[in-house]
């Protein structure tokens, strides 16, 4: 029960980060997908794909982006996660940032693929800014989170 | 010991199922607008307060600066204004009497005149809706009656059009959003052209203009009308640069908008023209 609420007030804290962050676009990191991957890496068994896919929903409606999007890709990566977070979990954080630019730019990857199957010309290359943002704030993520993980003794 | 064989399996089923929830989803909301309800519920839900959280520092901000300013500023700012009133009243007769006349010689030539009557101002809440799109967030939605495709126009000129309506608040797509076009008209010629966003608050291009036409620096650009989608005559901006290049296709020019769009804390909503839907 703890557990769930202290993920829910940092998924909402990263959601209102990421609205906060909109008027620098596509240098903007997605908060909301680094904070998964660290709860999946932390507590594997606290967060599964179905929310991950419903955070998604909620990324796409603020985004702005088709409904499904960025369901598809947080559910995509978060299985990649899940699959492998005994590999990534005991990696050294800056080998897990560059884990996390691989991860993010194969999903912009995707991003930009489906977008252009849509006409849809808003999304070009600089969103993989944002994968490199979202790599270089990784760190500091990562420490953040464990300080409230341990605090609020979060498993 | 865990049984991760069974688990895996169980796991990948779930994502198999999730993929392809993912996909129709796309699908249905691209092709077919099916799950727009699912969209606006998310919005009113937790986009909407988080969006109102978000500009709380901005809000107190400008309430503190409102406060501390000094009392002559705010004098010479009522004499200004009371100035700029009456000249804005000598200028209405004058509009008056012109739109009298232009509806008299409308009657003549048997055309519906189309008078804006009611109008709303809205508040925005957020002028980067989205991140990659422009798009604005105002105050007003479903409640107060807003309709997909409103034009929504500034003080000086257009400003957008509503693409999504939730209960509490709606979404206004700027005309400087880079998949927006304006069917639009140089006023001096009536010359049809089309005006693309480019992105930028301040620079608006016409594509697919003919070389050699005629148009010049500071020419005005209103809607034409056509294609239904916004109202007649409604000013957009003013031509900033006219590039003939002989060996390009078309010639290049450049539209500096009248509104500071993608700036603007208030918009009005016009309600007496509906556009008709032609589904592409």
């Amino acid at each position: 029960m703890n557990n769930s609420i202290i993920i829910l007030i940092s998924l909402v804290g990263a959601l209102l980060l990421s609205l906060i962050m909109f008027p620098i676009g596509n240098y903007a990191p997605d908060w909301m997908n680094l904070i998964l991957v660290y709860w999946i890496l932390a507590t594997p068994f606290s967060i599964g794909l179905i929310t991950s896919w419903l955070v998604g929903l909620v990324a796409d409606v603020a985004f702005g982006s088709v409904l499904g999007l960025n369901a598809l890709t947080y559910t995509l990566i978060s299985y990649i996660v899940i699959k492998s977070y005994k590999f990534i979990r005991y990696l050294t954080v800056y080998q897990q940032s560059l884990i996390i630019l691989l991860l993010f730019l194969g999903k912009y990857t995707l991003i930009i693929w489906i977008n252009t199957i849509f006409k849809n010309n808003n999304y070009d290359i600089s969103l993989y800014w944002a994968a490199l943002t979202s790599a270089i704030i990784w760190p500091l993520v990562f420490y953040i989170l464990r300080y409230i993980r341990r605090k609020y003794n979060v498993s | 010991m865990e049984p991760f064989f069974r688990k895996s399996l169980k796991e990948f089923y779930s994502f198999i199922f999730l993929l392809l929830l993912s996909i129709s989803t796309i699908v249905l909301d691209y092709k077919y607008n099916q799950i727009n309800y699912l969209r606006s519920t998310i919005n009113d839900l937790i986009i909407y307060p988080l969006n109102y959280i978000s500009t709380v520092p901005k809000r107190i901000l400008e309430i503190s600066l409102k406060d501390s300013e000094e009392k002559s500023v705010l004098e010479s700012q009522i004499k200004e204004l009371t100035n700029q009133n009456i000249k804005l009243k000598i200028q209405l007769q004058e509009y008056q009497s012109l739109k009298d006349e232009n509806a008299r010689l409308r009657s003549m030539s048997k055309k519906s005149l189309s008078i804006s009557k009611k109008q709303a101002l809205v508040k925005v809440i957020n002028n980067n809706a989205h991140p990659t799109k422009k798009v604005s967030t105002i105050d007003k939605g479903r409640k107060e009656g807003i309709f997909i495709g409103q034009n929504v126009i500034g003080l000086k000129g257009l400003v957008g059009q509503v693409i999504e309506v939730n209960y509490l608040s709606s979404n206004v797509l700027l005309i400087s959003d880079l998949n927006h076009n304006i069917p639009a008209q140089i006023t001096r010629t009536g010359e049809k052209i089309l005006v693309k966003g480019m992105n930028y608050n301040n620079k608006l291009e016409v594509i697919f203009a003919e070389l050699n036409m005629d148009v010049r620096v500071g020419d005005s650009i209103t809607t034409s009308g056509m294609a239904k989608r916004f109202k007649e005559n409604i000013p957009i901006g003013k031509v900033s640069l006219v590039e003939n290049d002989q060996d390009a296709n078309f010639t290049k020019i450049n539209i500096v908008p009248f509104e500071n769009i993608g700036n603007s804390s208030e918009l009005i909503l016009i309600w007496d023209y509906i556009p008709q839907d032609q589904n592409e």
